[in-house]
């Protein structure tokens, strides 16, 4: 069980990762991707007449293998914890509220508006050889380690 | 291309993948800021080995003949050119992805933890999805959905996406 509960190691973390791409793809040509997942879902939980897309389901899986995972080591819920966001507003609740929104419009709209996020365009699409995949990558790679810097140089991380 | 059967193993990929989300601490805030700072170098070495990973199976899939279990049919994926879409929306996504030290997937998983903070990611990632579907829908050149795709049931469906295989 302590295997588990240590962080994976990398070289066996991007394995299974590769892999898990490589099923999808061999499953029905499906691209690993967690905003279309969402996406998916979204429609879903707005037109659920409209029935459970596989991405809905990928989704739904993704919040339940994370629940198994807490559920096999007995982790501790992190609650409404938030180490880095915390500091920066001392705990307020809602400054960490609106901040944690915001980041997710960006989020959601950039990913979407690209067509996918670290998994979808990062993994799989670079992993496909896909120009734009790759293009989107290091876009967006560059601008977050600049944003970093700017946001939390300070911060002990 | 049809993307609607094997619905339950399209589940069980995102147990594991949202496992493999919190088993990598891809849901610790803390770990992403850290790598994004240049202070940790684990999600950069996960990253590039899952990438090699990817690729060399995709290409071996593709070069072997390999067929889809579902559909008997080619494995095949489309052409992605990069577009102006790729570089606006990776900036934003970018931006977003520093100020929260999360991105799509750890927001589902860090849900299924027990971290209620992803309640306010989630709200922020959906409405961003539906803004950008209700952008998309209003311009002449519509927006793509992951990897170059048209999702079932989405506005973004057969708008001119190259799906024909790139075979080699």
């Amino acid at each position: 069980m302590s295997f588990l509960t240590q962080a994976c190691p990398w070289p066996l973390a991007g394995f299974l990762v590769g892999l898990l791409t490589v099923a999808l793809q061999w499953m029905d040509n499906l691209p690993l991707g967690a905003t279309g997942a969402a996406a998916g879902f979204f429609g879903w939980a707005r037109r659920p007449t409209a029935g459970l897309s596989w991405r809905a389901l990928f989704f739904a899986g993704v919040i339940a293998g994370a629940a198994l995972y807490a559920a096999l080591t007995h982790a501790t819920p992190a609650g409404w914890a938030y180490p880095a966001v915390d500091r920066l507003f001392g705990g307020a609740p809602l400054p960490k509220a609106v901040w944690l929104s915001v980041a997710g419009l960006f989020i959601g709209f950039g990913a979407r508006w690209a067509g996918g996020c670290t998994s979808g365009h990062g993994i799989c699409g670079v992993g496909r050889l896909q120009a734009g995949s790759l293009a989107t990558t290091m876009t967006f790679v560059v601008t977050a380690v600049i944003v970093a810097q700017l946001v939390w140089r300070g911060s002990p991380l | 291309m049809t993307t609607g059967r094997l619905r339950a193993p399209a589940a069980l990929a995102g147990v594991a993948f949202g496992f493999w989300l919190a088993w990598t601490r891809m849901t610790d805030p803390d770990q992403i800021l850290g790598a994004l700072l240049l202070r940790r170098s684990y999600l950069w070495l996960l990253f590039a080995t899952g990438v090699a990973t990817a690729a060399l199976g995709l290409q071996a899939l593709r070069r072997l003949g390999v067929r889809t279990l579902a559909g008997r049919a080619a494995v095949s994926w489309p052409t992605v050119r990069p577009q102006r879409r790729h570089l606006v929306g990776g900036a934003l996504f970018g931006i977003g992805w520093a100020l929260a030290g999360v991105c799509p997937g750890p927001i589902a998983a860090q849900l299924g933890q027990g971290r209620w903070s992803a309640l306010f990611t989630l709200a922020g990632l959906f409405g961003g999805i539906a803004l950008a579907d209700a952008v998309g829908r209003r311009r002449p050149s519509p927006v793509w959905s992951p990897c170059g795709e048209a999702q079932e049931g989405d506005v973004l469906a057969g708008n001119g996406v190259a799906s024909q295989p790139s075979s080699p």
